[in-house]
Parts: structure tokens; sequence; C-alpha cells
């Protein structure tokens, strides 16, 4: 076995140095990571892990239902949990991951003041967010895009005619994209938004709960139990991204009353008040 | 083109003025910016890496322009802030990796130089604990391997001895001095002890509540003071007086000893004739120049 004499003497760097979108990328990279608690504990790797798995869930058990009794049942298993219904089975879930991601993006580099580093590098405020909220959107995905992805994985494989089924439902998997990402943007969006105001974790989860189950309620109190109008389900704000998703499908329901361009405006209002918070708050130190 | 420049800076956060209308220009590898507390050292740092924008007045570094070219200064220049600004999760190593790969550098030329820089700041047995279980001395190497892992020309080094108890004091001035002695990297050093600036730079500039008070190299402003020499003798004082004064020299007493203008080798020469000629045996002969300390105290109680 040979040696190898490793020579640590401090040398002037001259090799390679990537632009800015690199950095943003190393910073989404490393960022998301540890969202999902990789490089961390083992409790910091469970909850968001955990929750992933929970959200695989409906589709794993319809996927299995249709592999092991598809004989004996006349409808087609997978019309249980169809597409566009997915969503709200699992939003408890999506809720509970973006409350558990976002402030675990933003509130330690507050907290430990990492942000004087950061922003003494290449990484600007503004690339800083943009890295926080793809970084964001990478666990979310998990809930939000995967768990569908892997749904219609099993529907083309279970069909009679699996290339047939694809050729059939290729709308189907630009909406299931479509779909995924206006729900984790909007999760992702308004969970950093509320994570910026504070360098507490806790509280930031708090709040972002708080606020949607708060929202929820006003929304359902309004209509069901005020008589408001139907349009107060808007004030509903976890509602709103899982209705548009949903109204993405040719099969939407229209249940809740409200057009769909009532229901787009909310979304957009809310990403804007979202964005606005987060670029206030991270507007710079001098500004 | 001077290294470091400011010309008419002047910066106010609502009714405290940091910086009034700085000029000053650094060509040293190493110098100190010396000021008390709240005296505006920080502030000018930050406005030279163009994280903090001047009301008025024009910063350069490197021969960028701080207002425009903050990107590139920040990729050229390493910074070390004040105070605590450390993960606690992450180990050092992964963390300085992470701030590498931050300034543009591919990962595994990162994961090399984290290796390196934390080997040169004495944190190669630590490098892989994480930064939360790290004591205030090993915190402060870590925020000096971050501002050099990605091989910066200049670095800015605010306050690093803070915090830090009398033997990670010594070596971290020992670590900066070796910046610019022996791994050629310009260093701006800021500190309110004139001591540490002193052991580590070659040139120093004062800041007064956001003015400047003095600039320049350390050995020019104190060969800018007048020489003198010191003499103590045994025997006969009041002989070796006269045979100074015979030799067109003025003695002046100073508590045991006496002082002549001068400390060249004719002052020298002129002191052991005088000393001969009388039979005083000679019992100190040094300089009695102003200290550097002297020299600075003097120029901010005249600003």
């Amino acid at each position: 076995m040979g040696t190898r004499v490793e020579d640590l003497r401090y040398t002037s760097y001259d090799g390679e140095r990537r632009g800015s979108v690199a950095c943003v990328a190393a910073l989404t990279r490393q960022s998301a990571l540890h969202a999902l608690g990789f490089g961390r504990s083992w409790r910091a790797k469970f909850i968001p892990l955990g929750l992933i798995a929970l959200c695989f869930g409906p589709a794993i058990v319809v996927l299995g239902l249709r592999a092991l009794f598809a004989q004996q049942f006349p409808e087609p298993l997978t019309d249980l949990v169809p597409y566009e219904a997915y969503y709200n089975v699992i939003s408890i879930g999506i809720l509970a991951l973006a409350g558990v991601v976002a402030p675990d993006l933003l509130c330690p580099d507050r907290r430990d003041r990492v942000l004087d580093l950061y922003f003494a590098t290449a990484v600007s405020p503004r690339q800083y967010l943009v890295a926080k909220l793809a970084a964001a959107l990478v666990p979310l995905l998990g809930v939000t895009l995967a768990p569908v992805l892997f749904l219609f994985g099993g529907n083309v494989l279970f069909a009679l005619h699996p290339f047939g089924y694809l050729q059939d439902h290729l709308g189907d998997l630009a909406r299931i994209v479509t779909a995924g990402f206006v729900i984790a943007s909007f999760y992702g969006l308004l969970g950093l938004a509320a994570s910026s105001l504070t360098a507490r974790r806790a509280f930031a989860m708090g709040g972002l709960v708080g606020l949607l189950i708060a929202s929820s309620a006003t929304g359902g109190v309004l209509v069901e139990g005020l008589g408001a109008d139907s349009s107060a389900q808007l004030l509903a704000l976890p509602a709103i991204p899982i209705v548009l998703a949903e109204r993405i499908f040719p099969d939407g329901d229209d249940l809740v009353g409200v057009g769909t361009a009532g229901w787009l405006l909310a979304y957009a209002a809310v990403c804007v008040v979202a964005l606005a918070v987060l670029l206030f708050r991270y507007r710079g130190s001098d500004e | 083109m001077a290294a470091i420049r400011a010309e008419g800076v002047s910066k106010r956060y609502g009714t405290v003025e940091a910086l009034r209308d700085v000029t000053v220009a650094v060509d040293e590898t190493a110098t100190g910016l010396l000021g008390a507390n709240g005296a505006g050292k920080s502030t000018l740092m930050r406005a030279l890496l163009g994280l903090v924008r001047p009301d008025a007045g024009s910063l350069g570094i490197l021969g960028l322009d701080a207002a425009h070219d903050g990107d590139a200064i920040r990729r050229r220049v390493g910074y070390m802030p004040e105070g605590h600004c450390l993960p606690r999760e992450p180990s050092a190593h992964a963390f300085v990796v992470h701030l590498a790969e931050l300034r543009g550098l591919p990962r595994r030329a990162a994961v090399l130089r984290a290796s390196e820089v934390l080997f040169q700041v004495g944190l190669e047995e630590e490098r892989s604990r994480p930064i939360g279980t790290f004591s205030t001395g090993m915190r402060q190497r870590v925020k000096l391997a971050q501002a050099l892992v990605h091989g910066p020309e200049l670095v800015v080094l605010d306050e690093p001895t803070a915090g830090l108890d009398p033997a990670g004091r010594e070596e971290m001035l020992r670590l900066v001095r070796r910046l610019s002695a022996e791994l050629g990297i310009r260093v701006l050093f800021s500190s309110h002890v004139l001591e540490d600036v002193a052991r580590t730079c070659d040139a120093v500039v004062v800041l007064r509540d956001g003015e400047v008070v003095t600039a320049g190299r350390l050995d020019a402003l104190q060969g800018a003071s007048t020489a003198a020499t010191a003499v103590r003798v045994s025997g006969d004082a009041a002989a070796f007086c006269s045979a100074l004064e015979r030799r067109g020299l003025e003695p002046v007493a100073a508590g045991d000893r006496y002082v002549v203008q001068g400390a060249d080798a004719a002052v020298f020469d002129a002191i052991r004739d005088a000393a001969a000629e009388s039979g005083a045996g000679l019992r100190l002969l040094a300089p009695a120049s102003p200290t550097i300390e002297d020299i600075l105290v003097g120029a901010m109680e005249e600003a």
C-alpha cells in the first residue's frame, strides 16, 4: 500500500469561478437538503420525509388495491381518488409540510445572523430569496407533484395498453405538473413570507398554520353560518390553490360557486402580498 | 491606483452621522482601521464591500467601484464580520465549503480549499464538529477561514479579536500578521485596540466620530516626529551634562535620565565621548521618540 503525502499549505486560488446562477443553485441545493433534514439529526429528517411518505399513502393504497383486487370491482379503482381530488385528500399533509419546511429555510439564517455573511458573498438579498423559494419548492413538490405522478405512473403500468393510456392521457400529465407547481408555489411563497417575519421557527410555524386555519374558519363561518355571499370562500387561504389546481383538470367540479377567475385573482393577490412582504424583509441591510 | 480608496464619503443613519467626508487612500499590504466603538470603522468596511450605500462620495477597492461592482468586489475580497454570524448546526468544514460555493468555486475545489484554510487557521482537528459546539476563539477562526476560502486578494477583518481571551487574541493576531507577511494577502483590519493594529499592520487609518483623524504608514508616522535619545548615567552626572553641552547637545532631565535631541550615529558618538571624558558610567542608551500610541493619541486629541 503506497503512502500519499498531502500538501496542505495555503495556496492562492486561480481556478474556475462560476457566475451568480451557480451560486444561487448552490444555495438552493444546500437549503433544500437542509429543509429535508440531510446532514442533520434523525428528527430533522423524520418529519419532512415522513410527511412526504404520508402523502404517497393514498396513491400506494389505490395502486395496491388495483394490483390485488382489480378483478373483483366493476369500476376502475383509480376512480376512487382521481387526480384532481388527490390534492384535497392530502391537503393537511401539504399544509403541515409547508409549516415545517418554510421556517427551517429562513428562520435559522436570521436567528444566527448568517445573512451578514451571505450578503457579503456574491449572493444579493434578491438572489437569496430566489434560492430559498426554489429550495422550498423541492420538498413541497414532493407532496404536490410526486405522489400524483406516482399515481399516474401506476395507472400507466396497470393499463391494458400502457402506451395507449399514456398517449390518451398526456394532457393529464401536463395538468398534474401544472397543478403541482400551482400549489407548491402558493405554499412556498406564503410560508416564506410568514417565516420572514420572525427569527423563531416555532413562531413562524405557529403563525403560518394559525393563519391558514383561521382564514379557513372565517370563510366557512361567513358562508355556512352567516349566509354570506359564496365569494367569502376566497378568504379560506388553504382552499385557494387546491380549488385552482382542481380546476386545471376537465373533471374538476365547480362546487364552491365562485368562478375560476375569482380563485385565480385570489391566488395572484396572495402571491403578490407574500412576495411584497419577502422583498420588504430582504430589501438589503442599507435600504 | 490605491488598493482602497475613499473620496468624500459620508453616511448618515437617522440622526447619527456614521461617516463624515472620509477621504483616504490605502495601498499598504496590511492596514489597520483604528477607532473607538462607534467611530465608523464597520460602516466604512461595509461601504467598501458595497453592503452599505454612502449618502455622498465614492469608494473603490482593488480598482473596482464599490457602488457598481459590489458582486465583483465580494468575489475578490474576503469579509469577516464583527460579532456572531455562524450557524449552529453544520460542521465547520461543511459551512466553509458552502460559503466557497457561494463565492463561485465549483464543489470539488470548494471542498479542497475548505480543508486547506481550516488547516491554516488551526481547525483541522475540529473541522467535522458542529459550529454550535465551538468556543468563541474557534468561531473566530471559522469566520477567518470562510473569508480566505476563495483565495481573496484582500481580506476585510472587522474586529477579529473581539471577545477573545488573551491566548486566543495572541493566536488571532499571529494569524492576521501571517496573512500579509507570509501569504501575500492584503489585509484591512479594524480594531479599537492600538496594540493589535501596531502588531499586525504596516499602516493605519484613525477614525473618530466618522472622520479620518490621521492616516499613513506606521513607521512614517513615527519618523515624522522628532527623534530623541534617552541616557542614564552613574557617577558625576553634572560633569557628564557639561561634557554633552560642550559637544553641542542640550540634555534635558527627565526623571532618572536625560533626553537629548537626535538619534543618529553622531549623537551616539557624542554621548560616548562625553561619558568617557566625565568618567560617568553609561547605564542606558535608548530611543526616546514618542511611541506610536503617543502620536496617535496626540493626533486624536488635536482633531
